[in-house]
């Protein structure tokens, strides 16, 4: 027969003390435990910068041992690494983040973490509009993605067609738009930063004036009566990562967002950090921060003007988003 | 045994001119990214960067203006010394103002009364003394046998005689 002591007066002070640190921690670390290894992916463009900076930093050093930030190259390889599991956090096309959730795929958006950075660069003084944009040619890359898709929507806005209307070039990549830009074979590209930036300094370079003649953002927001805002891309986040650190959410979204305005602050520091992460140079980094316009907005904070961009780009059927808005469990 | 010592000699001084022309392209080259760098403010510096920048503008004018490219590098290679073919570099530059001056704007390029004299001597000097440069390697690479051409500058009898 096996005797139960009390615990004695002493045993129960040991414990106390031993658990008073534990008791200090934020509460996430009691419930979950620190992550391991934080790894944040995204794009090599301007919104990256933000968590290449905060990795760099040390934003996320409460809620996990070490972090890192890697730029995937390709749509392709982002969808193979969420289906995976090997990305678990990500920056995300907006559009692409819903749906995936509108097919199931357990994803949420964290936040959003730039306001549009899309331009249709010219040297060409005649334009200054969408409407402008008649009977000149346009590189256009990104066939069938979020910007040749908002595009679309501007030149039916102002009642051009893009067959008849314009001569599009369509180019593989930002950067090929730009070189045609430049080469002159086309009037006017539409770019992505920092893509628009290397044009501009390409250009100033080349003896050539090449300039952001329109901000699509602004477009877009005289285009919805609203602001000049295309919540374009943001943080997205698994569901095999919620599981299992979701209470580390809010520090992360806290990290971000002190990140952010670093970022803004000393955009030279900020491209220094992300450089490397992002395999692109330093310079053009710098100078395309300013015209990327970042931001750390909580999803639900933005979900108007996300759900008016999904709603516009989509069209009537929404097929892009799999038919319909996403509900209230995608905004995290 | 004369003969083969002055085609020596001859074939050290082309070798030696040639290297001059590579030293001085490195040099050009090197100022090219630094004027890119500059004139762009390309900070923080980045070799690589700044080095596709200086390319990109140098191409972009020479696939815009390479008729007076290949102009340049002809009459370089043309010109017999080599004075000459430094000299003829301002000109070259000037020639290039004054074309950018009347086809400039129509081939998308800023006007000169916008980019200014200065400007537009900044775009152009490069983009000139690299084609006079192949043009005068040229010239080097292909002259005639160095050992006639040593030969013709050895001393006549008449004037070496006292």
């Amino acid at each position: 027969m096996t005797t139960i002591h009390p615990p004695s007066r002493r045993a129960v002070l040991l414990g106390a003390l031993a658990s008073a640190p534990a008791l200090a921690m934020p509460r996430v670390l009691r419930a979950q435990g620190r992550i391991g290894m934080l790894a944040l992916f995204g794009p090599p463009a301007g919104p990256s910068v933000t968590l290449a900076h905060s990795v760099a930093t040390n934003r996320f050093a409460d809620i996990a041992d070490a972090a890192s930030m890697t730029a995937w190259r390709a749509p392709d390889e982002l969808r193979a690494g969420l289906t995976s599991g090997t990305i678990r956090l990500s920056i995300v096309p907006v559009q692409a983040a819903a749906n995936l959730y509108n097919r199931g795929f357990p994803i949420r958006l964290a936040n959003v973490m730039t306001d549009g950075l899309l331009y249709i660069a010219t040297g060409d003084d005649s334009i200054g509009d969408i409407a402008d944009l008649k009977g000149h040619s346009v590189a256009v890359p990104f066939r069938g993605d979020t910007p040749e898709i908002l595009f679309g929507q501007l030149l039916t806005h102002h009642g051009l067609d893009a067959e008849t209307d314009l001569k599009i070039t369509w180019a593989g990549t930002p950067i090929e738009a730009m070189q045609l830009l430049l080469a002159g074979r086309v009037d006017a590209a539409l770019t992505a930063e920092p893509a628009t930036t290397a044009a501009v300094i390409a250009g100033r370079q080349a003896g050539k004036d090449i300039r952001r003649a329109i901000n699509l953002q602004a477009a877009w927001g005289q285009m919805t009566d609203a602001g000049p805002v295309l919540p374009q891309a943001g943080l997205a986040i698994t569901g095999d990562f919620l599981s299992a650190h979701g209470d580390a959410v809010p520090a992360l979204l806290a990290g971000i967002e002190a990140a952010t305005a670093d970022v803004l602050a000393d955009p030279a520091k900020a491209a220094k950090y992300a450089a490397d992460a992002l395999g692109m140079p330093a310079p053009l980094l710098a100078a395309s921060i300013p015209h990327s316009n970042l931001v750390a907005r909580a999803a639900s904070e933005a979900r108007a003007d996300i759900e008016r961009m999904l709603r516009t780009m989509t069209g009537a059927d929404m097929a892009a988003i799999n038919g319909r808005l996403p509900d209230d469990g995608f905004y995290l | 045994m004369n003969r083969r010592a002055t085609t020596k000699a001859g074939r050290a001084a082309k070798t030696i001119r040639l290297a001059l022309h590579l030293l001085v392209l490195i040099g050009l080259l090197a100022a090219s990214i630094g004027l890119a760098t500059f004139a762009g403010s390309l900070w923080p510096f980045d070799m690589r960067f700044s080095t596709l920048i200086a390319a990109g503008g140098l191409a972009v004018l020479a696939i815009a203006w390479w008729p007076a490219a290949l102009a340049f590098a002809a009459i370089a290679a043309l010109l017999p010394r080599i004075r000459w073919r430094v000299a003829f570099w301002p000109l070259a530059v000037l020639a290039m103002a004054a074309l950018h001056a009347v086809f400039g704007a129509d081939r998308g390029f800023v006007p000169l009364g916008i980019i200014g004299i200065g400007g537009t001597l900044r775009l152009y000097v490069m983009s000139t003394a690299l084609p006079i440069l192949a043009g005068s390697a040229l010239r080097e690479a292909f002259s005639s046998n160095p050992a006639l051409l040593s030969a013709a500058r050895t001393p006549s009898p008449r004037r070496s005689s006292p």
